[in-house]
């Protein structure tokens, strides 16, 4: 059973699994990833990531029109 | 006036339900052309409706990613609003009527804002999506740039077409 985390260090440990700046990730593969490892509940705080500006997003289609959902570590 | 995308969706009953979003009126038309099918692929995941028209003041046909026929649970009063701060600090509301139940956080009234369909429309609220090689960022209708989605609950709404 996993450690019970603090708010700070739920939103820590979802910003310490982004990649590093420069690197950008799809949304969904990143939640993913979140969502198998040992605090899913960590995924909740992108947004507190996103308010604090730590982490942006971008959004595109590719050439089939399909959403393109991209996050990037700021 | 602020250029506007509107989806009329539509329930098992056939009872229709619009969803308006609004653009800044300079955004230029190809930018306009390319952005409405893709933020009805925004919406589509989220809601179990059928789409029965989408336009930029005039109808486009998107029966090929979006057809008209509603799922059998789909009910225009099963809505969810979400409620947005602009730029200017106005409070702007934007509801999805058939609104999927498995949206939101089981137990709860709120949307599951980490759902990965969610997300990419609360982004695409926030930040806009580039398409047709510009920037399609939503406003509120005083072409308000929207900044901030600040929450998204369930909204049950009444009929428009009482019976």
């Amino acid at each position: 059973m996993p450690d019970r985390m603090t708010e700070q260090q739920l939103a820590d440990y979802a910003e310490a699994s982004l990649p590093p700046a420069g690197t950008p990730i799809l949304y969904k593969d990143w939640a993913s990833g979140l969502r198998e490892s040992e605090h899913p509940e960590a995924l909740s705080y992108y947004r507190h990531l996103k308010k604090q500006g730590k982490v942006k997003a971008t959004l595109t289609t590719d050439d089939d029109g399909k959403i393109v959902h991209t996050i990037e570590r700021v | 006036m602020a250029v506007s995308f509107y989806y009329t969706i539509v329930d098992s009953d056939g009872d229709p339900s619009t969803v308006e979003i609004f653009f800044n009126d300079s955004t230029a038309f190809a930018v306009l052309n390319a952005g409405i099918t893709a933020v009805a692929g925004l919406i589509n995941p989220m809601v179990t409706g059928g789409l029965r028209t989408a336009g930029i003041r005039f109808e486009v046909d998107l029966s090929g990613s979006w057809g008209p026929v509603a799922q059998l649970i789909a009910d225009v009063q099963e809505k969810a609003e979400f409620s947005m701060r602009t730029v200017g600090g106005f409070l702007s509301r934007l509801n999805l009527p058939t609104f999927d139940e498995s949206f939101f956080v089981p137990g709860t009234a709120q949307v599951d804002l980490s759902d990965d369909d969610v997300a990419a429309f609360v982004d695409f609220l926030e930040d806009g999506i580039t398409v047709g090689g510009g920037l399609l960022a939503p406003t509120d209708y005083r072409e308000d740039g929207i900044i901030l989605v600040e929450k998204a609950t369930e909204n049950w709404g009444k009929r428009r077409n009482a019976r």
